[in-house]
C-alpha cells in the first residue's frame, strides 16, 4: 500500500515538473531601444531626397506603435519599446521638377528583443501617380451573393495611363493565416515574386484604353445590374468597363457592352465566375514583362497548389485584405508592395474598402493616399459604391449611365 | 463526458449507500444543528489533513438536500452577472471498518444572466488575466458536478494515521449569445496526508497535487457576422480578437498543475483543542489557443502561503471557537513573443522570448469568534463576530497600469434554536459592513477610452472599492422522521447595498499628462447599487 502511495506521488510530481520547468527563471520585462538607419541605394542620383523620414515602429501583437523622425543623415533612435515582433516603416516625401516623390521602405516581422539593436531600411522612391486600386468590393451581399464583386482602378497621376495589357490577380495563399508557402522558383529567389492563383488581363493593343488623370475603370466579376438580380446587392455594374467573363458557360450572361477580360492564367478560377474569397484576398495589378505562359506555374514545397510568379518589379499596385484586425501580422503580400493590410471584418454585408483622399487639386481631381501601406491608405465602407467620389469615366465608355 | 457523469453518479450512490448503512447504528436524532456544531468541533476535518480526521472525527451522518439559490442585483462584478442555481447536494460521514470516510457530492444547474466581458470561462479567477472577453450583455447555462472524499486509516501502532482527500469536478456550459462558447472544465485534486500522535500532541503533513484542464470553443451562431472580442492580458491591457467562422479564434485550453504541502500541529486537552496549519502552494497555468497550431496566450505562476489557527474550548454549557486565517498570494503573468516558423516541416508558432508582464498580489486575513450554547439538539443558540481584511494589488509592468482595492469587513451574526416538541426552528440574523480603505485604477495603455477600461475596469473598481452594508435573515424548520432522521425546510435572504460615497469614479488626465482616476464624491456617474441573495432548500438528514 505504502509503495503505491509513494509511486503515485512521484508520478504526479513528474507530470508537473515539465510545465514548471518551462516557466522557471523568467525575468520582468523592461523597455528597450532600437536604432534605424535609412539608406537610399536604390534611388536614382537625380531624385531629390526628403529632408527627413518618419519611422514607425508597429507591434501588432501589442497594439503598440511609436513614431520618430530621422535626423538629416537618416538616423533615428527609438526608446521605450516593448520587446516583441515589429514592422518598421519609413516614409518620406520630396518635390522636384514638378513632381512629388514618395519614399518608402519597411522591415517586417523583425525581432526587437534586446536594447541597442541596429536596423537598416532601404527606401525606394516612386512618383506619385500611376494606376491604383481605388475601391475593392469583395465580401458580397446578404443572401450569400458574391457575383457583385468589383475592382475599381484609378489614375492617380497627372498623366494619361493606358490600361491595355494590365494584369490583375489574387495571390496564394487565398486566406491570411499562419499557413505559409515556400515557393520553388527556377532562379531560386522566391522573394522576388508574387504568386498569383489567377491572372486576368485587359485586352487591347497598347493604346486602345486610355485612362485620363482622375478617371477610373471598373473590372466587374459580372457586369450586370446586380440590384435588379439580387435586391440586397448595393451595386449596379452594368456600366463597368470590363468584366471577367468565363467563356463557354451559360449561367452568367455576358454584358455585350463591357469588354471581356482575357483569362491568361486560370488555376485559381473555378466554376462559372472569378470568385475571390469573400474573407479578403491579396490583389495586385501589374504589367507583365513577358507574355503569360499558362504552363509557367510554380508550386510551393510539399503542396499541389499552382500559381504564376510575377516579378515584384512588374507590380503597379497591390493591396492586402485580411479577415480582420487580428490577421494583419499574418499577411501574404510582400511588405515592399504593401506594408500593412486592410479588412472589413465581416462577410456578405455589402462592406468594401476604398482609398482615402489625400488631397484635391484646384480642378477638383482627387489624389488618393498611396503610401504602400493599406492600413493607412484605406478606409472601410459600410456599403460598397461604384465610382465613389465621382471620378471621371473614360470617354470610350459610352454605355455608362450615371 | 456522459460516461464520466455515470461514473460520478455511480460512485456517489455507492458512497451514500455505504455511509447510510454504516450510520444505521446511530440512535439520536441527527438535527442539522448537530451536524453544524460537529463540524465546528472537528478541527482536523477543517484542515488540509484528512488523516487527522481520525483524531477529531465527525459523527456518523448522511444528508441529502435540494436547493434553489439566487444572487441578483446591480452590485456585481461585470463578469459575475446574476446567478440562479438549482443545487442537489448529498454528504455523509461514517466509519468504514476501523477507518473513517467522509464524502460529498453536488450537482448544480446554473443560469448566469447579465454577464459581460467573459466569452468562455465557466469559473472566473481574478488571478487569471488571459481570457477572451466581449462587451455584449449575455448569459451562460452551466452544469457543475463536484465530488470530494476524505478517508483516514485508524491510528496505527497508536502513533500514525494516513489519509487522503480527493476532489474531482467537471463543469460544462455555454454562452448563449454571439460570440458564444462551448466550454468544459475538469479537475482533480489529491491530498495524501499523515498524522502522528504523541499523547495530547499531534503533528501532520500533507502533500497536495492538482491537475485541471479547461477547454473552450468560441463560435458564432450567425456565421456571416464576425464578432469582435478582446484577448485580455490584465489590468485593462488587451489586444483585439475576432470570433468568426473563418480566420477567427480557435479552441482555447488551460492546463493547470499545482503542487503544495502543509504542516500541522495540534493539541488536544480535556476541554481544549488547538490546531495550527501552515501551507504553501505552487501552481502553473498555461493558456493556449488553436491546438493544431498552438499559440500561447500566456502563463501564470502562482505562489500561495497561508496559515490557519483554530482554538476550541468546550465548557460545561458553552463551546467557544476562535479561527484565524491568513494567506498571501502572488501571481506572475507571463507573456510569450512568438513567431511563425515557416519551414515546411514545422509551420508552428515558436516562442523566441518570454517575460513577466504583470503581477497580481492578494492578501487576505480573517478572524472569527463563535460561541455556542450547547444542547442535545446541537446548540440552543449561537453568536459570532468576524472581521476580514483584503488587499488586492494588480500591476501591468509595460505599459504601466495598476489596480488596487483594499477593504475591511466586519460582521456579527447569531442563531436561536426554538424547540417545539421534537421539532426545531432555527432562526438567524446577520449584519455586516464593508469599509473601503483604498481603490484605484491607473491605466497607461493605448486605449484609455476602450470598453475594457471604461465598462469593465471602471465599473469593477466602483464595486470593489465601495463601502456597503448587508443584512441577512435565515430560517430553518426541522422535523424528526422516525428515530434519527429529519426533514428540514430552509430559507435565507441577504440584502446588500452600497453607500453612495466612494462609489463614483471618473477618469482623467492631470496637468503632466498622466492618466488617473478620481473620486467624484458625491456624483451620479454610477448609481449606488444593491444585491439580493436568496436561498430556499429542502433536505433530509439520516
Amino acid at each position: 500500500m505504502k509503495k503505491y502511495f509513494l509511486l503515485a506521488i512521484v508520478l504526479l510530481t513528474a507530470l508537473s515538473c515539465e510545465q514548471f520547468k518551462q516557466v522557471a527563471d523568467i525575468v520582468e520585462v523592461v523597455p528597450i531601444s532600437a536604432n534605424v538607419k535609412i539608406s537610399t541605394s536604390g534611388t536614382d542620383a537625380d531624385t531629390p531626397l526628403p529632408a527627413s523620414y518618419t519611422v514607425r515602429f508597429i507591434n501588432y501583437g501589442e497594439n503598440f506603435e511609436i513614431s520618430r523622425t530621422t535626423d538629416a543623415s537618416g538616423n533615428v533612435s527609438a526608446d521605450g519599446l516593448i520587446p516583441g515582433v515589429y514592422t518598421v516603416t519609413a516614409t518620406g516625401e520630396s518635390a522636384g521638377g514638378g513632381f512629388t516623390y514618395y519614399f518608402s521602405g519597411s522591415l517586417t516581422n523583425i525581432n526587437i528583443l534586446t536594447s541597442g539593436q541596429n536596423f537598416n531600411i532601404d527606401v525606394v522612391s516612386s512618383r506619385a501617380g500611376a494606376l491604383i486600386f481605388k475601391e475593392i468590393y469583395f465580401n458580397g451581399s446578404t443572401g450569400y451573393y458574391f457575383k457583385d464583386q468589383f475592382y475599381e482602378i484609378y489614375n492617380n497621376s497627372d498623366a494619361v495611363q493606358y490600361v491595355d495589357g494590365l494584369g490583375i490577380g489574387n495571390i496564394l495563399p487565398a486566406l491570411a493565416s499562419t499557413t505559409t508557402y515556400n515557393w520553388e522558383v527556377p532562379d531560386g529567389k522566391p522573394e522576388n515574386y508574387i504568386y498569383l492563383a489567377s491572372i486576368w488581363q485587359v485586352p487591347g493593343d497598347g493604346n486602345d484604353f486610355p485612362v485620363k488623370p482622375g478617371e477610373s475603370i471598373i473590372i466587374a466579376q459580372i457586369a450586370q445590374n446586380h440590384t435588379a438580380i439580387k435586391p440586397t446587392s448595393p451595386v449596379d455594374l452594368s456600366g463597368a468597363e470590363f468584366e471577367t467573363f468565363i467563356v463557354n458557360q451559360s449561367v452568367n450572361p455576358d454584358n455585350p457592352n463591357a469588354h471581356n477580360m482575357i483569362l491568361a492564367f486560370d488555376k485559381g478560377v473555378f466554376g462559372t465566375q472569378w470568385l475571390v474569397t469573400v474573407f479578403g484576398g491579396a490583389y495586385a495589378i501589374f504589367f507583365p514583362d513577358h507574355e503569360i505562359d499558362p504552363n509557367g506555374w510554380v508550386k510551393p514545397q510539399g503542396r499541389t497548389n499552382q500559381a504564376y510568379p510575377i516579378p515584384i518589379d512588374c507590380v503597379v499596385d497591390a493591396v492586402e485584405i485580411v479577415n480582420n484586425a487580428t490577421k494583419i501580422n499574418q499577411k501574404r503580400m510582400p511588405t515592399s508592395l504593401d506594408a500593412g493590410a486592410t479588412y472589413t471584418g465581416a462577410t456578405y454585408n455589402c462592406n468594401s474598402v476604398s482609398r482615402k483622399i489625400r488631397e484635391t487639386t484646384k480642378d477638383g481631381r482627387h489624389i488618393y493616399m498611396d503610401t504602400n501601406n493599406s492600413t493607412d491608405d484605406f478606409q472601410i465602407n459600410s456599403v460598397a459604391m461604384v465610382r465613389r467620389n465621382n471620378p471621371g469615366v473614360p470617354s470610350w465608355n459610352t454605355w455608362y449611365k450615371k | 463526458m456522459k460516461k464520466m457523469k455515470k461514473h460520478i453518479i455511480a460512485s456517489v450512490l455507492a458512497l451514500s449507500t455505504i455511509l447510510v448503512a454504516q450510520a444505521q447504528g446511530s440512535k439520536s436524532t441527527i438535527y442539522p444543528t448537530v451536524l453544524e456544531i460537529n463540524q465546528v468541533k472537528a478541527t482536523w476535518f477543517n484542515s488540509n489533513n484528512a488523516a487527522g480526521m481520525i483524531l477529531t472525527p465527525l459523527s456518523d451522518f448522511g444528508t441529502l438536500s435540494v436547493g434553489y439559490d439566487m444572487k441578483v442585483g446591480a452590485y456585481r462584478l461585470q463578469q459575475e452577472g446574476d446567478l440562479k442555481t438549482l443545487d442537489i447536494h448529498t454528504s455523509g460521514s461514517s466509519p468504514l471498518g476501523r477507518a473513517r470516510v467522509w464524502g460529498e457530492f453536488s450537482y448544480q444547474n446554473i443560469t448566469q444572466e447579465n454577464t459581460k466581458f467573459n466569452t468562455l470561462r465557466l469559473t472566473l479567477d481574478p488571478d487569471m488575466p488571459y481570457i477572451l472577453a466581449d462587451s455584449r450583455l449575455s448569459y451562460f447555462k452551466k452544469q457543475v458536478y463536484d465530488m470530494t472524499m476524505k478517508a483516514a486509516t485508524p491510528l496505527l501502532w497508536d502513533l500514525v494515521a494516513f489519509g487522503v482527500t480527493v476532489n474531482y469536478f467537471t463543469k460544462s456550459g455555454a454562452k448563449q449569445i454571439d460570440p458564444r462558447s462551448d466550454s468544459y472544465e475538469y479537475g482533480i485534486e489529491v491530498k495524501p496526508s499523515a498524522v502522528f500522535a504523541f499523547g495530547n500532541h499531534s503533528a501532520g503533513l500533507t502533500f497536495m497535487y492538482k491537475n485541471a484542464f479547461d477547454r473552450y470553443s468560441p463560435l458564432n451562431s450567425n456565421s456571416q457576422q464576425d464578432q469582435p472580442a478582446f484577448n485580455l492580458r490584465g489590468v485593462g491591457t488587451y489586444v483585439d480578437a475576432v470570433v468568426g467562422s473563418f480566420g477567427g479564434l480557435g479552441t482555447y485550453y488551460y492546463k493547470t498543475n499545482r503542487l503544495g504541502g502543509a504542516l500541522q500541529y495540534g493539541y488536544q486537552g480535556s476541554n481544549i483543542k488547538v490546531l495550527a496549519e501552515g501551507n504553501y502552494v505552487y501552481q502553473v497555468i498555461d493558456v493556449f489557443h488553436t491546438p493544431a497550431k498552438p499559440f500561447r496566450m500566456g502563463s501564470t505562476i502562482q505562489q500561495v502561503m497561508g496559515g490557519n489557527l483554530q482554538a476550541l474550548v468546550e465548557g460545561d454549557s458553552f463551546t467557544h471557537k476562535v479561527t484565524l486565517d491568513g494567506y498571501k498570494k502572488h501571481t506572475d503573468g507571463i507573456e510569450y513573443i512568438q513567431v511563425i516558423d515557416a519551414t515546411y516541416e514545422v509551420q508552428q508558432w515558436i516562442s523566441i522570448a518570454k517575460f513577466i508582464r504583470s503581477k497580481y498580489d492578494f492578501t487576505g486575513i480573517s478572524l472569527k469568534y463563535d460561541i455556542f450554547r450547547d444542547s442535545r439538539e446541537g446548540y440552543d443558540w449561537m453568536a459570532g463576530i468576524q472581521g476580514q481584511y483584503t488587499d488586492r494589488f494588480d500591476t501591468y509592468i509595460l505599459p504601466e497600469s495598476s489596480f488596487k482595492a483594499e477593504n475591511v469587513y466586519g460582521e456579527i451574526y447569531g442563531k436561536k434554536n426554538f424547540m417545539v416538541g421534537n421539532a426545531s426552528i432555527v432562526a438567524g440574523l446577520s449584519a455586516g459592513y464593508n469599509f473601503n480603505i483604498a481603490g484605484e485604477h491607473n491605466y497607461g495603455g493605448p486605449f484609455p477610452d476602450s470598453e475594457v477600461v471604461r465598462d469593465l475596469y471602471e465599473k469593477d473598481l466602483a464595486i470593489l472599492s465601495a463601502n456597503y452594508y448587508q443584512f441577512g435573515i435565515n430560517l430553518k424548520a426541522i422535523f424528526p422522521l422516525g428515530e434519527k432522521s429529519t426533514i428540514y425546510v430552509a430559507a435565507s435572504c441577504k440584502y446588500l447595498r452600497a453607500d453612495e460615497e466612494l462609489h463614483n469614479y471618473s477618469y482623467g488626465t492631470d496637468t503632466e499628462g498622466k492618466n488617473f482616476w478620481w473620486n467624484l464624491n458625491p456624483g451620479n456617474q454610477l448609481t449606488p447599487s444593491a444585491r439580493t441573495f436568496a436561498n430556499f432548500s429542502i433536505g433530509f438528514t439520516f
